[in-house]
């Protein structure tokens, strides 16, 4: 068959790209494998995921769902105290910052949701597997996919969106650059979801809770509905190994033991979920688009889940691509060695600026502490909304890179001078 | 008083509040390594530190080599006053 744009994957990234094609006039064609609804991680929306929902017209249906209601995120210090707050905030460019607010969501509900938004905007959907990409010279037409009855299919496209996720489809047939480690992958995550948990009250009950104890070593809280609440702890993969434990094991002793106020919030654990278990997440893939090909969120980067950007990036660089590709489109010559490269360059920059962030949240705490609350307040609320795509820098964001910098270079310096003596 | 003198006035000032004794010059200042000063306590460490002696700390000499202990941080004020009048 033949389509304008086929979309590999229907979780976030997929639907939203779909969704901001539709209307454009195109033949758009998302491929799935499996039958949606299906668990994931990846729970706390930001301010500005909120935004693309709104753009997308879904904020009526985001309420109707009574998805909770995310204010900000409060981050616990050590010992449960010196505890640090970020209010979701929106910006206008002549009147600054208002009072906004996001979600936190079950995804399973949540990509569904948008998975039929898609539908119902006319985007067709095929239930296979994507099995490798197809080519006409160097550049990609398509990808033949085996559908349910287990035979094979070539979708010929203009445009082929890899939107697969951490499973890095292109990646993995070999067409994108190399796939460096991220600087969080040799953590391991275990989660589930419990009842019971104590919240904040009033209209804080749907707030974002994270729980730090040392550098990498931390857990999240986040409201899935009235009852329901995702729980995570986040440790080196060396720290997890040398417990010898069972994930169910690992994550009830560790929700008691990694913070004072974590545990005050959990009496009684009822897990209502299976304990779950992911490691060696982190990692970046470059040249993630080319002639008849871009990649969107986890399918080409992932860094690190601490302040909730998976599904943003997904979203929002849905956003870009969608608008990317319309202007491919509207292009009659299509000459262009990368259509895709100014896109390719937004998202790097995003991205980077985020890497930044958490960067400077990870090795310098109590540098970005003193940035968060006195000097820049503003700039991360507006790091944490993801505002992080504009040109000019803010001035908080080149501090915390002038930290980094500077932390980088004194480990060097360090290493350097212990290989001599 | 010297730097030394007025920091560790200061950080004796800090320590009263908690009841834990007086850091030596090589004991550590911060949280992380079981000391007094934490990320609220901080922020009026650097302000007094601004005003006292005059200088700017920049975001970058926020690092925690320069805050670890009485010693580094004595230092460190140090070479910053002394760049501020050489």
């Amino acid at each position: 068959m033949k389509t304008d744009v086929a979309i590999i994957g229907g979780g976030p990234g997929g639907s939203a790209t779909a969704m901001f094609l539709s209307g454009a006039g195109l033949r758009i064609t998302m491929i799935e494998k499996t039958q949606s609804p299906r668990y994931h991680i990846g729970e706390s929306l930001t301010g500005e995921c909120g935004n693309c929902l709104r753009t997308l017209g879904l904020e009526q249906e985001m309420s109707s769902r009574r998805h909770p209601v995310k204010y900000g995120v409060t981050v616990y210090g050590p010992r449960g105290k010196n505890a640090f707050w970020v209010p979701v905030k929106g910006w206008h460019p002549e009147s600054g910052l208002f009072d906004t607010h996001s979600w936190s969501v079950r995804r399973s509900d949540f990509d569904h949701m948008l998975f039929t938004a898609a539908t119902a905007r006319g985007v067709s959907v095929m239930q296979a597997e994507a099995v490798v990409p197809l080519f006409n010279g160097d550049t990609v037409r398509g990808v033949r996919v085996r559908t349910n009855g287990g035979s094979l299919e070539d979708i010929e496209s203009e445009i082929l969106v890899d939107a697969s996720g951490q499973s890095t489809f292109l990646s993995n047939a070999g067409l994108l650059g190399a796939k460096v480690r991220g600087n969080y992958d040799r953590q391991v995550a275990i989660f589930s979801q419990v009842t019971g948990a104590i919240r904040d009250p009033g209209t804080a009950s749907g707030n974002t809770l994270i729980f730090y104890r040392q550098k990498h070593h931390w857990a999240w809280f986040i409201p899935l509905d009235d009852e329901v609440t995702s729980v995570g702890i986040v440790v080196p993969a060396d720290y997890y190994r040398a417990k010898n434990e069972s994930k169910h094991e690992f994550l009830l002793r560790e929700l008691h033991e990694l913070n004072p106020e974590l545990s005050r919030r959990l009496p009684e654990i009822q897990f209502v979920e299976e304990v779950r278990g992911i490691s060696n997440y982190s990692y970046h893939l470059t040249n993630f688009t080319g002639k008849g090909f871009l990649c969107v969120g986890d399918s080409h980067r992932f860094i690190d889940p601490v302040f909730s950007f998976g599904v943003f990036f997904a979203m929002k660089e849905a956003e870009y691509a969608a608008s990317s590709i319309a202007s491919f489109f509207a292009d009659s010559k299509r000459e262009q060695p990368n259509p895709f490269a100014a896109y390719q360059r937004l998202c790097d920059r995003g991205q980077d600026n985020i890497q930044e962030l958490i960067d400077a949240f990870w090795e310098h705490p109590y540098a970005f502490s003193m940035l968060a609350h006195h000097r820049y307040p503003e700039d991360v609320i507006h790091m944490f909304a993801g505002r992080v795509y504009n040109e000019t820098p803010l001035p908080g964001l080149l501090a915390m890179r002038s930290i980094n910098e500077k932390g980088r270079m004194k480990r060097v310096a360090h290493e350097c001078s212990g290989s001599v003596n | 008083m010297n730097v030394q003198e007025v920091l560790t006035d200061y950080i004796s000032k800090e320590v009263a509040k908690t009841g834990q004794p007086l850091p030596t010059m090589d004991q550590p200042l911060l949280d992380s390594e079981g000391g007094v000063i934490d990320s609220m306590s901080m922020w009026p460490l650097i302000v007094f530190i601004e005003s006292h002696f005059g200088i700017a700390i920049e975001d970058t000499d926020i690092m925690q080599e320069n805050f670890r202990t009485l010693r580094a941080l004595t230092k460190f004020v140090e070479a910053k006053h002394s760049e501020l009048h050489s």
